[in-house]
């Protein structure tokens, strides 16, 4: 199921999984994800650990439509809107 | 019999950094002044609860602390021995100058040892799968558990893209690293970064060496690893390694490299079926200084593979008496203080002969009190100033793993 993250949320869990956020602050949100350090495997870690730990199961290809953690939270909340 | 170093090596490539993580010492120059005053890195095997497991020594690397130095990326990616690896590049790196060297990526290697690979996160999720179901294990136990891991991660973390491969062969891979390394440096690369390091002390990884029978099973530290000695009963572990920066010495002239810590004038390895270990270890010995282009008589000490199996002890003592004549050449054994670190074990022994050139000093094969006399050996139990050119290495790994390299001035 789609559940919505607050930005907060993601980037927590972003820095568990290996993001380097103290580099890019405050503009965390718009940075792609590459930029952050995280590279295709470290997505599918991110991926593991919302669905493990938050509940949150991300729907086929979703990783691949979003570049930055904004993104991320914005396309997820477009989507758990759809669903209910 | 003269007294020059017989150099048929010109090409022979020459040690330009060192970088070193050991059970007593952290860093180059806190491990070599703790080995040259004896100072031991044994201690009681900790960390998990040991009960039911017949080791109760081993040569932790306490304190080591890779948060410092390493990425949060990198660190949730990586095993405690690849840590280790990367620490100790970055050492053997900034000690070689190599950030000002100017090489061109891809004249650059990689080349490192490792006998067991990632043994803590690769336990650790497999704990995960067995208890908490597939879902659960870290998309990183993919990268991090596999012998190539540390030599990868190195790759990636200096944008070294020559040639880049893992030695496996135990004790013996930390030299053969430095083979294949020179291999590479023939074939026209200008820089290897090379070495090993092993982090065999957690449940999964004692475990996997129990069998083997060869560990002793004292409980005081200060007698539980005594290679040549009369109680000798077998090694402790111990975790850590060393890695180096090996380059072409034409293309250490010309970017003008800080340290020559010396050449890896030879090499040889071999394999041994059971019951054949000291003929095989005979002929490497002999075929390493055949290819350093030097008679017995010019090599000037040897750090032993010391095993403190009471038999292998014997193939090795007898060999060294057969080549250089009983008593006939200073041999050490300063793994006594560390314990053996497998893959990176011998790449630690180079770290230390190495140092031995530096400083014309041959560390002590320490805890040794009654060396057995059937050894025939000048064993080095103090610390000894000596003339030293020309240094043999020697490493065995279990299974049959035998190497030998020859260092120089």
């Amino acid at each position: 199921m789609a559940t919505p993250i607050t930005l907060d949320e993601l980037l927590r869990v972003l820095a568990t999984c290996g993001a380097e956020l103290q580099e890019a602050g405050d503009d965390a949100g718009d940075a792609p994800f590459e930029e952050l350090g995280l590279d295709s495997l470290a997505l599918l870690e991110v991926e593991a650990v919302l669905r493990n730990g938050h509940g949150t199961e991300l729907p086929d290809g979703f990783l691949g439509r979003v570049h930055t953690p904004n993104e991320f939270v914005r396309e997820l909340d477009a989507l758990s809107q759809e669903v209910s | 019999m003269s007294t020059s170093t017989v150099d048929t090596t010109d090409d022979a490539p020459v040690f330009t950094g060192i970088g070193v993580v050991a059970p007593n010492g952290t860093g180059t120059e806190e491990y070599w002044r703790a080995t040259l005053e004896g100072r031991s890195g044994l201690g009681p095997l900790t960390g998990f609860d040991t009960d039911g497991y017949d080791l109760h020594v081993a040569g932790h690397v306490t304190g080591f602390d890779a948060t410092p130095h390493l990425p949060a990326r990198v660190l949730a990616e990586t095993d405690r021995w690849t840590r280790m690896g990367l620490v100790a590049a970055g050492w053997a790196l900034a000690d070689a100058h190599a950030g000002a060297a100017g090489w061109d990526p891809y004249e650059v290697c990689v080349m490192t040892a490792s006998s067991s690979g990632g043994n803590e996160l690769g336990q650790r999720e497999i704990q995960k799968l067995w208890h908490q179901g597939p879902g659960q294990v870290s998309v990183y136990q993919s990268i991090g558990w596999f012998y190539a891991a540390t030599t990868g991660q190195a790759s990636i973390r200096h944008g070294f893209k020559g040639s880049c491969s893992v030695l496996v062969a135990e004790q013996a891979g930390g030299l053969d690293a430095l083979a294949q390394a020179r291999r590479a440096l023939r074939e026209g690369h200008r820089a290897v970064l090379t070495g090993g390091t092993e982090a065999p002390l957690s449940p999964y990884a004692v475990t996997c060496q129990l069998p083997t029978g060869t560990l002793s099973p004292a409980r005081d530290p200060a007698r539980a690893y005594l290679p040549f000695d009369e109680r000798a009963a077998g090694w402790v572990p111990g975790e850590g390694g060393a890695m180096f920066v090996l380059e072409h010495p034409r293309a250490a002239g010309e970017r003008g490299a800080p340290h020559r810590y010396g050449r890896l004038a030879g090499h040889a390895a071999g394999f041994a079926p059971d019951g054949a270990g000291r003929r095989v270890l005979d002929r490497v010995v002999r075929l390493a200084l055949d290819d350093a282009g030097l008679p017995p008589a010019h090599v000037d000490a040897v750090f032993a593979d010391a095993s403190a199996r009471p038999g292998a002890d014997a193939d090795e003592s007898r060999v060294l008496a057969d080549v250089f004549g009983p008593h006939g050449v200073p041999v050490t054994a300063p793994k006594t203080m560390t314990g053996r670190l497998y893959a990176g074990g011998a790449a630690l022994d180079v770290a230390a002969a190495l140092l031995a050139l530096r400083d014309q000093v041959l560390p002590p094969t320490a805890g040794v009190r009654r060396p057995a006399a059937h050894h025939r050996l000048d064993l080095v139990l103090r610390t000894r100033p000596a003339r030293l050119r020309n240094v043999l290495v020697l490493a065995r790994g279990e299974g049959g793993f035998v190497s030998a390299c020859v260092l120089s001035r």
